[in-house]
C-alpha cells in the first residue's frame, strides 16, 4: 500500500513539473506601444454671421435690405430745457403805488335856529320895543321896526366833526318869516365861529310874511368848524298897518341850514364807512425783449406790503381778475388797521394768468382789482386827502410752468463735452479700409415752441496717433413745435456731401469732442410758447452703412490658451477645416502660439486659401464658395502647444477682387464651418 | 476632454467585450464513472463507491475557458517583452468572436447507491460567463476609425452573458433493467447574479462628406439586463445579501440514459441544463434612448462663452444618452446535449469511447468530438485519454486520472493537457480536479491492491 501511494505521489510530481515547465509570461512586460489607433472626430460645426465675429459690438444692426449698418448712437448729444427760456431773471415782478385817501364823504349836517322879536327887541327903537312890548299877545299893528345893530345868533356845535375842509359840497339855508309883517333887506352872514371867517352871506329883500328864503352856499374850499353863528345885520319891516295883526314876539324869523354832497378833503370828523379807491391795475413783468401773452406759474407767491398814513383803517380787497386757480379768481381780502402796516402775500401755484388786458399793451401786464374801503370810525378822527397807503406789490420767486408770447432772442451755449466713440469694428482692424456712404444723423426730438439755430461742431480724434479731425457740419435750424403738447421729431442728416465726415471716420476716431451755440427766434419776433416739460433734446446718429473696400486688411484676436496634452495620448494629428465662405472676403487664418515665458512666437499653422463668396456688380454676394483645408499638426506643434499659453488668431483677408470692387456686407452672409480633428493616440 | 473621449472609448470597449460565455465543458469526465462528478454530464450514470460525499469546496473544481483566440494571438513577444498586437486577431476574427468561461465548485456533494440505483443531492456554486465580441469592435479599438472612413464598423455581434447561481440538486439514476438505466436530476437554481445582453444592434460609420467633415452614423440600440450587480452605495458590497438572495430563482433539468447494446458496446444520452432563472431583484437595466446616433459636431455659437470642450463632452454624453430601470428578466441556461458510444475490452477495464456533444446557446450551435479510452487499472487508479474536436480549437489531447485511497478519492482531469503548461498558445482551457470521500462497495477496494497494475 505504502509503495502505491508512493507511486501515486511520483505520478503526480511528474504532472506538477509538466506544469513547472509550462510557458512563463512575465506580464509586467505588456507592452501597448504599437496600438496606436486612428481617430476621425467630427468637432465643430458652426455658422459664422458679421455679428458672431464681434458679438460685444451692439452697434451693428442690419437695415431693411439686410445691409449691415454699424450704427452708433450717444444719446442727449445735447439738451434744452425749457427752464432756460422760462427763466424769467432773478430780479423779482414787482408794482408800488401809493393809494391817496381822496375826498371823503361826510354825512350831511344842519343847524335849525331860531331869531324870536323877544331877541330883536334890544336891538330895535325904543318905542318899538314898547309898543311890541305892549301889545305882546295882542291884536293891533304891528309897527315898522328895523334893527339898529347887527344881532347875532349862535347856532349849536354840530357833533360829528370839529373842522372840515370841503371840496364839494353845498349848505342850504332856508329862511323862514314866521312874523305876521313882511321883512325887508334880511342881510345876515353865516359866520365859523373857531375861525371867525365868514361862510357865507344871504341877502333877501323882501321876505313876506309866512314865506321862506332859500339860499345855496357852495362849499368846495371852505373850512367849517362846528360851531358856527347867524349875524344878522339888517333886517326891517313896513309894519302891518293898516291891517291889524297878531302880534307874538315869540315869532320871528327861522333860519335852517342844510348841507348836502359833502366831499371833504380833509378836517377832523366822524367818518362813514366808504369806498375809498376802487381800481384795476396792472402788474408790469418789466422784461426786456420777452412779451408774454399767457402764463401758468409752477411756484411762486404773490407778496405785499402795504403801510397806512391814515388815520383809520381800511379794508382792501384785492383780485387777480385775468388769473385763475382751480377755476377761481385769485382774491384776498386786507385790513389795515390805522396808521398800520400789513405784509403778507398768497401763493400763486399753478395759476394761470392772461396778461394782454392792458389797453395799450397786450404783453406782459397782470391786471390786480384793488378795492379799498374806509372802515367808520367811531370817534373824530383827523384827515387828509393826501394821506395814503403805500402798496408793493411783487411776484416772488417765481417759476413758470408755461408761457406764451415771445420769448426773446437768446444766445444758447452748449457746453464742450466728451463722448467715446465705440467703433469696434473699426478698432479691431489694420490695413486700408474705405467706407463708402458713412452717414450722420442729428435726430431730435423737441418740444419747445420757439424756433432755434445752432451751430454744433465735432472733432474727432484718435487718442492713439493723436489725429484730429473737425466734422465741418453747417448751421442747423431745429424745427419747433406749432401748437403746445405737440413734439417735433426731425433730424439733419450729414454725409459726405455736406461734410467731412468720410475724413471724420477714416482716422478711426475713439474720442469725439462736441460743443456748440445757438440762438432763439433768429428771425426775430413770433410767436412762442415754452411747457416746463417741454425740452429739446438732440442725439447722435452714426451710419456707417458696411459697403467698403479692404485690402491687406487684418485682425487679430488673442485667445487665453491651456493645453494638458500630458494625459492626453497624441501622438500627432490633423485638423480638418471645411468652410463654405458666404462673406466677400479671402480669407488666410494663421493660428500663432505664443510661448508663456518668452512672450514670442514658437510656432504656427497656417489656414490658407480659404476663398472669397461671389459677388455681382453691385458688390452683393451671389454664390458662396467652398473650400477645404487640412492642415497637419506635428509632434514638434503638440509639444510646442504645452508650452504656450496663448494664441494669436491672425486672420487678413481682402474684399473679393482684392479690394478693387466696393461689396457690401449683409446680415445674412454666412461662413459655414465645420471642423474635425484626427489624430493618432497612443493609448 | 482627452479624459471624457478616453472613458467613453473605454466604455465602448467593455460594452463590447464584457461579455461573458460559456463552452462545452469536460469532454473527458463524460462517462469517466470512477469520479463521481461524472455524473454531472449524464445523470443515469451511477458512479463507483457507496457512499460518496463531497469535501466543501475541495471536491469539485472545475475551470473551462474557451476562446476564438489565444494569447498569443493577442500578444506577440519580442526581446523580453509582451507587446500588444491585434493585427493577427483582426485578420482571423469571424463576425462573431466568443470568450466563454465556466467555473464550477461543489459545495456539497453526497451520493449514495441503493441496491443499484444511485440517488444523489449536492449544491454547486457555477458561473457561466460569455463574452462575443465582433470584428468591427477589433478594427476599431486597434486600428482606430480613420482607417475605415465610409466602411460600417459593425458591434452588434458584441454581446454579454453572465449567470452566477448556486445549483441545489437531487438526481436518481435507476435501472429499468439489465440493459437500459435512466437518470433524471432536478435543480433548484438559487440566482445570484446576472448580465445579459438582450439587444445589441450597436454599428457605426464614419463618414467624409466633403463640407461636413467627419460624420458619426451609429446604430445606437441596445440593452443590457444586469441583476445582483447594484449595491448600497454606503454599505458596498454585502456577502450575505449576496449569497443569501433567494428572490432570483430557476428551475432546471437534467436527464440522461445509458443502454447496454451488448456485453461491450454501451450507448450514452444526455441533456443538461433544461431551464431557466427568473431574475426579480437588485435589478438593473441600460438601454439606450437613441436608435439612431448622427453626430457632425457640436453646433456651437462662437458668441458663446462656454467651454467648447465641455459642450463637446456635454453633447457626446447626450448622443450616449442611456435610460436605467429595473426590468425583471429571465435567463435560459445553456443546454448541453451528449450522446457517447462506448467500447469495452471483454475484461471490461479498458473502453473506447466516441462522445459528440453539442452546447445550444442563444443564438449558435457549438458541435463537439471526442474520442477517448479509458482503463481501470486498479481499483486505486484509473485514467483516461482522449482527443476532442472544437471549431475554435480542433487540436485537444485530453488527460486524466483518479487515485482511490479509501476513503479519499483524488481526480484530475482535463480536456487539453496542453492547456496546462503551453497554455499561451491555446484556445481551449479546461480543467477539473478535486477530492472525495468515496466508501467503496464493500471489499470493492481489496487491501493489497496494487494502484498499478503490471
Amino acid at each position: 500500500m505504502k509503495n502505491s501511494f508512493s507511486k501515486a505521489i511520483v505520478f503526480t510530481g511528474i504532472l506538477l513539473m509538466l506544469f513547472n515547465m509550462s510557458c512563463k509570461k512575465d506580464f509586467s512586460k505588456i507592452s501597448t506601444s504599437e496600438w496606436k489607433p486612428e481617430l476621425a472626430v467630427p468637432f465643430i460645426k458652426t455658422v459664422i454671421s458679421f455679428e458672431n465675429l464681434f458679438p460685444e459690438d451692439t452697434n451693428l444692426v442690419t437695415d431693411v435690405d439686410s445691409t449691415l449698418v454699424y450704427y452708433y448712437a450717444e444719446d442727449s448729444i445735447f439738451s434744452l430745457s425749457a427752464d432756460t427760456l422760462l427763466n424769467l431773471g432773478e430780479e423779482d415782478i414787482s408794482f408800488e403805488k401809493g393809494f391817496s385817501l381822496g375826498d371823503l364823504i361826510v354825512e350831511p349836517f344842519g343847524i335849525e335856529s331860531s331869531l324870536k322879536m323877544y331877541d330883536v327887541l334890544p336891538y330895535l327903537d325904543q318905542a318899538v320895543q314898547d309898543t311890541l312890548t305892549k301889545y305882546d299877545g295882542q291884536q293891533g299893528y304891528f309897527p315898522p321896526f328895523a334893527i339898529m345893530d347887527p344881532v347875532i345868533v349862535d347856532a349849536d356845535p354840530i357833533e360829528n366833526f370839529i373842522d372840515l375842509t370841503f371840496s364839494d359840497g353845498n349848505m342850504i339855508i332856508t329862511t323862514t318869516n314866521t312874523l305876521p309883517v313882511d321883512l325887508n333887506d334880511i342881510e345876515f352872514e353865516v359866520i365859523d365861529k373857531v375861525s371867525e371867517e365868514t361862510i357865507t352871506e344871504i341877502s333877501i329883500e323882501v321876505l313876506a310874511s309866512g314865506t321862506q328864503d332859500v339860499s345855496i352856499t357852495e362849499l368846495a374850499g371852505k373850512q367849517l368848524h362846528n360851531e358856527l353863528s347867524f349875524r344878522i345885520n339888517s333886517m326891517n319891516s313896513p309894519g302891518s298897518f293898516p291891517e291889524i295883526v297878531d302880534i307874538d314876539l315869540s315869532k320871528g324869523i327861522d333860519i335852517n341850514m342844510e348841507t348836502t354832497e359833502l366831499k371833504v378833503i380833509s378836517g377832523n370828523a366822524i367818518i362813514s364807512e366808504q369806498l375809498m379807491y376802487s381800481r384795476v391795475e396792472m402788474i408790469d413783468f418789466g422784461l426786456d425783449e420777452e412779451k408774454l401773452k399767457h402764463i401758468v406759474i409752477q411756484s411762486g407767491s404773490l407778496n405785499y406790503i402795504l403801510e397806512s398814513e391814515i388815520d383809520i383803517g381800511i379794508s382792501i380787497n384785492m383780485i387777480l381778475t385775468s388769473a385763475l386757480i382751480d377755476g377761481q379768481n385769485p382774491e384776498t381780502d386786507i385790513t389795515i388797521p390805522p396808521n398800520g402796516s400789513v405784509n403778507s402775500g398768497f401763493n400763486v401755484a399753478n395759476m394761470t394768468a392772461d396778461l394782454t388786458s392792458g389797453e395799450n399793451q397786450d404783453y406782459n401786464l397782470l391786471p390786480i382789482e384793488l378795492t379799498m374801503i374806509i372802515l367808520p370810525s367811531d370817534d373824530i378822527i383827523t384827515f387828509d386827502s393826501s394821506d395814503k397807503i403805500n402798496g408793493s406789490f411783487a411776484l416772488e420767486d417765481l417759476k413758470l410752468q408755461y408761457a406764451d408770447g415771445y420769448l426773446g432772442q437768446k444766445e444758447i451755449e452748449i457746453e464742450q463735452d466728451i463722448f467715446d466713440l465705440e467703433l469696434d469694428f473699426l478698432n479691431q482692424v489694420e490695413g486700408e479700409l474705405i467706407l463708402e456712404e458713412p452717414s450722420l444723423k442729428l435726430k431730435y426730438k423737441n418740444g419747445i415752441g420757439v424756433p432755434l439755430t445752432i451751430l454744433p461742431h465735432f472733432t474727432a480724434t484718435n487718442s492713439s496717433s493723436g489725429q484730429t479731425q473737425d466734422l465741418n457740419m453747417g448751421e442747423i435750424n431745429i424745427n419747433s413745435p406749432s401748437e403746445p403738447g405737440e413734439i417735433v421729431e426731425d433730424s439733419v442728416y450729414v454725409d459726405k456731401n455736406n461734410s467731412s465726415i468720410v475724413e471724420f471716420l477714416s482716422i478711426r476716431p475713439d474720442q469725439v469732442v462736441y460743443y456748440g451755440s445757438g440762438i432763439t427766434n433768429p428771425d426775430g419776433e413770433q410767436y412762442n410758447f415754452v411747457d416746463i416739460s417741454s425740452k429739446l433734446s438732440a442725439n447722435l446718429e452714426i451710419e456707417i452703412p458696411l459697403i467698403l473696400r479692404a485690402t491687406e486688411l487684418s485682425f487679430v484676436d488673442t485667445l487665453g490658451f491651456s493645453l494638458e496634452l500630458e494625459d492626453m495620448p497624441i501622438e500627432e494629428g490633423g485638423l480638418v477645416l471645411n468652410v463654405n465662405n458666404g462673406f466677400p472676403f479671402t480669407f488666410t487664418m494663421k493660428m500663432i502660439l505664443v510661448d508663456s515665458i518668452t512672450g514670442q512666437s514658437i510656432d504656427q499653422i497656417v489656414f490658407d486659401g480659404i476663398a472669397s463668396a461671389s459677388v455681382d456688380a453691385d458688390g452683393v454676394v451671389i454664390n458662396k464658395t467652398s473650400s477645404d483645408i487640412i492642415v497637419n499638426f506635428t509632434p514638434e506643434f503638440l509639444d510646442n502647444m504645452q508650452l504656450a499659453n496663448r494664441i494669436l488668431l491672425e486672420a487678413e483677408t481682402s474684399t473679393f477682387g482684392q479690394g478693387e470692387v466696393p461689396v457690401v456686407l449683409k446680415s445674412d452672409y454666412e461662413i459655414d464651418v465645420a471642423i474635425s480633428f484626427s489624430a493618432k493616440i497612443s493609448p | 476632454m482627452h479624459k471624457i473621449i478616453l472613458k467613453y472609448y473605454i466604455i465602448l470597449i467593455l460594452i463590447c467585450v464584457s461579455s461573458f460565455a460559456f463552452s462545452q465543458s469536460d469532454l473527458l469526465m463524460h462517462g469517466y464513472h470512477f469520479v463521481p462528478q461524472s455524473s454531472y454530464n449524464n445523470p443515469a450514470l451511477i458512479p463507483d463507491g457507496k457512499v460518496i460525499v463531497g469535501i466543501p469546496v475541495l471536491s469539485s473544481i472545475a475551470h473551462t475557458t474557451y476562446s476564438k483566440f489565444g494569447f498569443n494571438d493577442f500578444f506577440q513577444e519580442k526581446s523580453d517583452s509582451l507587446y500588444l498586437d491585434l493585427n493577427k486577431v483582426i485578420s482571423k476574427s469571424d463576425k462573431a468572436n466568443m470568450i466563454a468561461e465556466y467555473v464550477e465548485h461543489d459545495l456539497i456533494l453526497i451520493g449514495l447507491k441503493i441496491q443499484k440505483n444511485y440517488l444523489n443531492f449536492g449544491i454547486r456554486n457555477r458561473l457561466y460567463s460569455r463574452i462575443t465580441y465582433s470584428e468591427g469592435l477589433l478594427k476599431l479599438i486597434w486600428n482606430g476609425n480613420l482607417s475605415y472612413i465610409d466602411e460600417k464598423l459593425d458591434l452588434s455581434s458584441t454581446s454579454v452573458s453572465h449567470d452566477h447561481f448556486l445549483d441545489y440538486y437531487a438526481g436518481f439514476a435507476f435501472k429499468i433493467n439489465e440493459n437500459i438505466g435512466l437518470g433524471v436530476r432536478a435543480h433548484y437554481l438559487q440566482g445570484l447574479s446576472s448580465i445579459e445582453t438582450q439587444r445589441n444592434n450597436i454599428s457605426i460609420i464614419t463618414s467624409s462628406e466633403g463640407d461636413n467633415g467627419f460624420n458619426f452614423d451609429a446604430n445606437a440600440s441596445f440593452l443590457i439586463n444586469t441583476s445582483g450587480l447594484v449595491y448600497d452605495s454606503t454599505d458596498g458590497f454585502r456577502f450575505n445579501d449576496y449569497a443569501f438572495n433567494f428572490t432570483n430563482s430557476g428551475f432546471s433539468f437534467d436527464i440522461g440514459a445509458e443502454i447496454k447494446i451488448n456485453e461491450r458496446v454501451n450507448v450514452t444520452l444526455s441533456i443538461i441544463d433544461l431551464g431557466k432563472i427568473n431574475w426579480k431583484s437588485n435589478l438593473k437595466s441600460f438601454e439606450s434612448e437613441s436608435e439612431n446616433v448622427k453626430f457632425s459636431g457640436i453646433t456651437v455659437d462662437i458668441d458663446s462663452q462656454d467651454d467648447i470642450f465641455e459642450q463637446y463632452a456635454d453633447s457626446i454624453s447626450e448622443l450616449i444618452d442611456v435610460k436605467e430601470f429595473e426590468a425583471s428578466f429571465s435567463t435560459s441556461l445553456p443546454t448541453r446535449v451528449y450522446t457517447g458510444l462506448e467500447y469495452y475490452s471483454l475484461d471490461r477495464k479498458n473502453r473506447i469511447s466516441l462522445l459528440m456533444a453539442g452546447l445550444f446557446m442563444k443564438e449558435k450551435f457549438i458541435p463537439s468530438v471526442s474520442v477517448g479510452f479509458d482503463r481501470d487499472v486498479s481499483k486505486h487508479f484509473a485514467f483516461k485519454v482522449n482527443y476532442s474536436y472544437l471549431p475554435y480549437s480542433p487540436l485537444n489531447l485530453g488527460a486524466g486520472f483518479s487515485f482511490n485511497f479509501k476513503p479519499f478519492q483524488f481526480y484530475f482531469l482535463t480536456d487539453n493537457i496542453f492547456s496546462t503548461f503551453l497554455w499561451d498558445s491555446q484556445r481551449y482551457f479546461n480543467l477539473r480536479l478535486g477530492i472525495n470521500i468515496l466508501i467503496p462497495e464493500q471489499n470493492s477496494i481489496p487491501k493489497g491492491e496494487p494502484v498499478f497494475r503490471k
